[in-house]
């Protein structure tokens, strides 16, 4: 902009905003009067979950100017070192990008540390994962980009052996039109763990434009022993018989078991094409396959829900949301999902006792009414060392217009039986409408608010971290990441090496002893209060 | 016990001293257990007040963490804004007709009486200004009314 034109705009931006300014300001003042009113009345609800809620902080840079949107962050921490902390995220605009944000206080406080040069041919980075091995090294997964379709050239990988200070150079470990690619770590198989990878292929010759092209674009998978150097040979994991079947989530159990959760969208084109046209009104299923081998061979596809019915129109297939995945270390399996058969969104969870071989019936996460038009979504799972359920979500029950997100957390101490009262986690709720807009069919009037919230489970504490827009209200479509702690004072202060203690004295003292290590390891869930929510 | 017996003795003990602490060594070693934790940014504590802000002006380059705490009795906003090198100081800027575009790095929302808020943002070196921009009755806004302060980072 010229010099003249520049004068030509002579005021300030919070006079020439002054309007918006004052729309904010006034919305901005309700929800202050809000959040007092929650505080005040959520006491009783941590005496009630017997957990606390520490200060949000923020985790990327507010770049106002630069309209840097973060999103869809993923937690990871390392095994040597819980301190050592760090978020893997996309970055929606001004471009499609890729950053990584590292802690070395538990998540209290947080750097960007640089990443690597992108690989030749690759034009941007998008859609990072992350997760450590057993001896610390840092692993980071992303998409590269390029062209005008910011089509999917190659997926790389780039690993960090010293906090993130310096990568190594990214190696292409898949080919182009990945989508949807997911990576997980098992720690204990090999002398450095087996990466496993999931993604939809797409058939390269259909082509992309606004949705996927035509079938098949099955789910695939395939694993590496080497760090990434050589992969095995991927083979499809969906069942050929599903033809439309999108965002596939992972997660690893004990004994090398690797479990895939995956849409099956049915008969859904409108959403799979990217074409125009209102919300599905057919439903689709919930499909999960097991390997119990490793990842060599996956199990035919189980119904973990038949008739989900879909909250709203699938923005952009490629990045859609997929669903929750976790396992814990006995081997039982939870899925969670977004789903509208009340009318507005509730979170769902299915829990598995057997490794995912039959789900127990669905229970609704979010204790808010019934069909009271307001949105619960996208939630994700965690399970702590000692079994407890986590479950962190979007919702929008604070917020009369049912835009403005909040992140809510409820936890199980029954294996997904029951949850715990729901407990506000953002002490600012954010707006569902300040983000980039795609000028595409299917993104007709909404907004990219991310595909994902990060949830990190520990003995005495929760982390999270969400897509946030409470310091981007001023105009432009930027979005911050910020972290929020949920503590459990009940299970803090038991060192490991104490747990160690009590299990040998029990081993020596025979089986007076078992017992009272049974009441310890009880004492040790940390969890005092009966879970109130129930049912669907 | 013989001399010698002893002797062989303390040279076993010491072999399975070294044994156990190199095994302890190798249990340990880690890919990133020599290298240091990511550093805390620092922070930078900022009053407000009618019609005020007070903050230290010693701000570095670099992720800093700007943590507003609202000491008055009115409801306040931090806003940051990087001042162009040939802007008029703000304090002369602000109650001058001559208004400038300049638009905003980062805000935080506005803050009641006694609440406390954040922002995180990477600073450049440069001159930066901080201004509340909630509007009063008759069309000014606190920063007219001399709620701004000015810093600049080396």
């Amino acid at each position: 902009m010229s010099e003249e034109a520049s004068r030509g705009r002579a005021r300030w931006v919070a006079v020439a905003r002054s309007s918006r300014a004052v729309r904010s300001t006034l919305a901005a003042g309700a929800a202050v009067t809000f959040a007092a009113t929650l505080v005040a009345s959520a006491s009783p609800a941590f005496a009630n979950g017997g957990v606390s809620v520490r200060a949000n902080v923020p985790v990327t840079a507010t770049n106002l100017i630069a309209k840097t949107a973060n999103n869809s962050p993923s937690l990871a921490s390392d095994p040597t070192d819980r301190r050592f902390v760090v978020i893997a995220n996309r970055i929606d605009g001004p471009d499609f990008s890729c950053a990584l944000q590292a802690s070395g206080d538990g998540g209290a406080s947080w750097v960007s540390p640089a990443l690597p040069k992108l690989p030749e041919g690759a034009e941007k980075c998008y859609a990072p994962e992350v997760s450590f091995d057993r001896r610390g090294t840092l692993y980071y997964l992303f998409v590269g980009l390029a062209g005008n379709g910011n089509r999917p050239m190659g997926v790389y990988l780039t690993t960090s052996s010293d906090r993130a200070r310096s990568f190594t150079t990214p190696r292409k470990v898949l080919g182009p039109e990945r989508y949807g690619v997911r990576m997980a770590l098992d720690p204990t198989m090999g002398p450095s763990g087996r990466i496993h990878l999931v993604w939809v292929e797409v058939n390269a010759e259909g082509g992309a434009g606004n949705g996927f092209p035509t079938m098949p674009n099955p789910i695939m998978a395939a694993y590496s022993d080497d760090g990434g150097r050589t992969l095995s040979k991927p083979h499809q994991i969906s069942d050929p018989e599903r033809p439309r079947v999108v965002a596939p989530a992972l997660a690893l159990g004990p004994n090398h078991a690797v479990h895939v959760l995956y849409y099956d969208i049915k008969d859904d084109v409108r959403d799979y094409a990217g074409l125009e046209g209102p919300t599905w009104d057919g439903t689709w299923a919930l499909v999960a396959t097991s390997s119990r081998d490793g990842g060599r061979s996956f199990s035919p596809g189980t119904v973990v829900e038949s008739d989900l019915v879909p909250p709203e129109r699938v923005m952009l297939i490629f990045t859609m949301a997929p669903p929750a995945l976790v396992a814990d270390g006995a081997g039982r399996l939870y899925a969670g999902w977004t789903d509208a058969r009340h009318g507005d969104w509730d979170v769902f969870v299915r829990p598995s006792l057997d490794g995912g071989r039959a789900w127990q019936k669905a229970r609704r996460v979010n204790d808010d009414p019934i069909g009271d038009k307001r949105n619960q979504y996208m939630p994700r799972l965690a399970v702590s060392p000692q079994g407890r359920l986590d479950v962190a979500f979007y919702d929008r029950r604070g917020n009369v217009e049912n835009r403005g997100n909040d992140v809510y957390y409820a936890y199980s101490a029954d294996h997904g039986n029951t949850f715990a009262r729901n407990v506000r986690l953002s002490s600012w709720d954010s707006d569902s409408m300040i983000g980039y807009e795609y000028a595409i069919p299917s993104a007709a009037g909404l907004v990219e608010f991310g595909s994902r919230l990060a949830l990190l489970s520990e003995r005495s504490r929760v982390l999270a971290a969400w897509t946030d827009t409470r310091n981007n209200a001023l105009g432009p479509p930027s979005q911050d990441i910020w972290a929020g702690e949920v503590a459990f004072p009940h299970a803090r202060g038991i060192p490991p090496l104490l747990i160690v203690a009590a299990g040998a004295f029990a081993v020596i003292g025979g089986a007076a002893a078992v017992g009272r290590r049974r009441g310890a390891a009880a004492a040790l869930e940390g969890l005092v209060a009966p879970p109130v929510a129930e049912g669907e | 016990m013989s001399e010698f017996s002893s002797h062989s003795w303390l040279m076993l003990r010491r072999a399975l001293h070294i044994a156990s602490v190199s095994a302890v060594m190798a249990a340990c070693t880690s890919a990133g257990a020599s290298a240091p934790l990511p550093p805390r940014p620092p922070v930078v504590e900022v009053t407000a007040r009618e019609y005020r802000f007070d903050h230290t002006k010693a701000i570095p380059r670099g992720r800093v963490v700007f943590e507003l705490v609202n000491v008055g009795t009115k409801q306040h906003r931090m806003t940051l804004i990087p001042l162009p090198a040939d802007l008029p100081p703000l304090e002369v800027q602000a109650r001058s007709k001559n208004t400038r575009v300049v638009d905003p790095q980062a805000t935080t929302t506005p803050l009641a009486p006694g609440g406390k808020t954040s922002f995180a943002t990477d600073l450049g070196p440069g001159r930066y200004g901080l201004i509340c921009i909630i509007p009063v009755p008759g069309g000014l806004s606190h920063y007219r009314q001399g709620m701004v302060s000015e810093f600049r980072v080396p």
